[in-house]
């Protein structure tokens, strides 16, 4: 009887992590402009407490909250965020790797200006990312500043930093 | 040790198989070889008898032997031999649960950093290039042409 309820546990044990596969990705994003209006100090809008250690590497003075949201993705299906009417985020989680991590496709697509007909991808990347832990993307033009997006993810209700 | 041509009669006799038996008795009487190897064969008889002789019951001790028994077969296990067999159990099954979570899930997290493993622009006259910065943010930064931040 022990020994059977011994099994069972570990059994469940280890089924967990393999179950996770199936469950939807949730991808927490945090859409900020980022650009200088002669501040001393960093000047952090509404809502950016969340990123501020992943910002501490911008030069810039002033940073304002463009965009947050968060999306439960299924795996190799695609997501739109739209970010502003210039930049839309799309992601794609691709699988599962070792130690918990997620393997997803990013990318921040521009919308057709002046003669271009097809949206531009702007910046694309495939990150195997950390749940919990925030990582970025940064450099793309937007008035006088510049667009930065701080991205998480995590399974299910797991954490989304 | 020297021997006698009588000695099989000997001990053909002292098995009760002999048929002249009143001979080897005189030969016995007169020869010392024979007779030291009588009282060989007459010690090993009496070890033999002596390790076949079993202790029997009897009447005055058999109720106490099969109380014996049946205390012995009534007895509850110890449930200290019990215990000990369960934590054996338990801890050789925690071993296996958490040595293959450790294989699944690959060790503990603490020192992973998210990994960026590829990173490109359409953008005309763009650069993306990928850092890890000092809090262990991965970063993905599009470099634009000068004019395009004016």
């Amino acid at each position: 009887m022990n020994l059977a309820a011994l099994t069972m546990t570990f059994l469940a044990l280890v089924a967990v992590p393999q179950g996770e596969q199936g469950k939807p990705v949730a991808v927490r994003i945090v859409a900020v402009q980022a650009y200088n209006s002669g501040q001393k100090t960093k000047q952090f809008g509404r809502g950016l407490e969340e990123i501020r250690a992943a910002l501490k590497d911008i030069k810039f003075d002033t940073y304002r909250l463009v965009k947050a949201a968060t999306v439960n993705v299924p795996y190799n299906k695609e997501a739109r965020v739209p970010i502003n009417a210039k930049y839309s985020l799309y992601i794609i989680p691709l699988s599962k790797e070792s130690r918990g991590r997620i393997k997803l496709k990013v990318r921040v697509a521009m919308a057709p200006e002046g003669r271009q007909k097809k949206p531009v991808n702007a910046v694309m990347t495939t990150v195997v990312a950390v749940p919990g832990k925030q990582f970025k993307l940064r450099g793309l033009p937007l008035d006088r500043g510049e667009l930065i997006v701080v991205l998480s993810v995590a399974v299910h209700n797991g954490p989304v930093a | 040790m020297s021997e006698c041509r009588w000695t099989p009669r000997v001990e053909r006799w002292f098995d009760g198989e002999s048929a002249e038996a009143e001979m080897v008795e005189q030969h016995l009487a007169v020869c010392a070889v024979c007779a030291e190897h009588l009282a060989r064969l007459q010690v090993i008889r009496g070890g033999a008898e002596a390790v076949a002789v079993r202790e029997a019951i009897g009447e005055p001790q058999l109720p106490a032997f099969i109380d014996g028994i049946r205390e012995r077969v009534e007895r509850p296990v110890r449930w200290r031999a019990g215990f000990w067999t369960l934590v054996s159990l338990s801890a050789g099954a925690l071993i296996v649960a958490l040595s293959t979570l450790y294989l699944l899930t690959g060790g503990p997290q603490e020192a992973l950093a998210t990994e960026v493993e590829s990173y490109s622009t359409e953008l005309e006259g763009a650069t993306v290039t990928t850092y890890l910065s000092e809090d262990g943010t991965a970063t993905v930064w599009v470099s634009m042409p000068e004019k395009e931040l004016r």
